[in-house]
């Protein structure tokens, strides 16, 4: 695990507790942010995403419940983990703590075995559920994919097909405006049809799968036509 | 006049058998159509024709059904396997199956007519 790439935001308004926790973490290869109040971690939280928050829950002003609720209910913020900091050792503070939505909780005066313990075990959890939602979302991508391709490739090829058949009737002295008219409505539904599976294809959100996707799809692409060489004229 | 030669076209897609039947006939085939997958097993049991042009996906009974089923029975015809998901996978099983050729959609009509004779000449 290369730990450095991992940044924490610590959001405590007593200089004293940031300092150290910065120091500790840092000493363990973390990159450390700090904010000194709810409204300002909630801010840093939004704008730098970081891998984890370590949130106190005594704070004047906004407390570290509310901070968390808002926190895990916004959009941008509710998939980075949070370990709530706490003086106190009672029981329903911790289950206050969890179900505004915070990952673990650890006590203060620190253990620091058990600081880097439990920061690690939330990185990893938060690894392992990125992982699932990209792997969730690529899925879905590429079943999207996969029946536009045939979508798209059918209205195509009948396109293609009545292009065709109008030159050939171009081709003759009398004209015969029915067919061509009749060849014309098959590439105007074509259209149509092509349109409507581009802008469901628009529709997804481009993920980072999409590049691994496009990458595989592009070698299938370049040599299917040498590949089918082989296999058929073999 | 020599015997025109025969075409069958296997595909769910009515626009589209309906147009390339016209475009194959124009240029001097013989052709002839099934929409529904579930007629080929039957029709083909009687009937001869000099190629098939066999679609993959189709509802009820898929293209390499019914090329399993055709060439278990030694069909004597050519089959060519037209499809918009072209991929080696797929390539490959059509040509285990007995497939002649495997052409992927979108196609235009030239590249298809040469398909059909090298097929069919060969």
């Amino acid at each position: 695990m290369v730990k450095d790439a991992y940044r924490i935001l610590v959001i405590d308004d007593r200089p004293d507790n940031v300092y150290y926790l910065q120091s500790r973490l840092q000493a363990e290869k973390f990159l450390v942010l700090t904010a000194f109040s709810g409204p300002e971690g909630i801010e840093k939280a939004k704008a730098e995403k970081p891998d984890l928050i370590l949130l106190d829950i005594m704070m004047p002003g906004m407390d570290g419940y509310e901070v968390c609720k808002i926190l895990t209910n916004d959009e941008d913020t509710k998939d980075i983990p949070i370990i709530l900091v706490t003086a106190k050792v009672d029981g329903r503070d911790v289950a206050e703590g969890l179900r505004v939505g915070a990952f673990d909780y650890i006590k203060k005066p620190f253990d620091k075995m058990e600081l880097i313990a439990r920061v690690n075990s939330a990185l990893r959890y938060s690894e392992m559920k990125k992982k699932a939602i990209q792997h969730e979302k690529y899925q879905i991508f590429e079943a999207t994919v996969f029946t536009a391709n045939h979508e798209i490739k059918q209205p195509l090829t009948i396109m293609s097909l009545a292009v065709n058949a109008i030159k050939r009737e171009l081709q003759k002295q009398d004209l015969n405006k029915e067919l061509i008219s009749e060849k014309l409505n098959y590439i105007e539904e074509g259209i149509k049809k092509i349109t409507n599976v581009l802008n469901k294809l628009n529709a997804i959100k481009h993920t980072e799968g999409k590049e691994e996707y496009d990458k595989e799809k592009d070698v299938r692409m370049v040599s299917f036509d040498d590949l089918k060489k082989e296999i058929f004229d073999s | 006049m020599p015997k025109l030669e025969s075409i069958l076209i296997i595909d769910d897609d009515i626009a589209l058998t309906k147009i390339l039947r016209e475009e194959l006939s124009s240029v001097g085939y013989e052709v002839e159509v099934i929409n529904d997958s579930r007629e080929a097993a039957t029709r083909l049991q009687n009937e001869f024709y000099d190629l098939i042009l066999l679609d993959l996906k189709m509802p009820e009974v898929d293209g390499f059904e019914i090329l399993k089923e055709l060439r278990s029975k030694e069909y004597p015809g050519k089959i060519i396997v037209l499809t918009a998901n072209a991929n080696v996978e797929n390539a490959v099983l059509a040509k285990k199956l007995g497939a002649n050729d495997f052409l992927p959609k979108p196609y235009d009509l030239d590249e298809l007519l040469i398909t059909i004779q090298k097929v069919l000449h060969s």
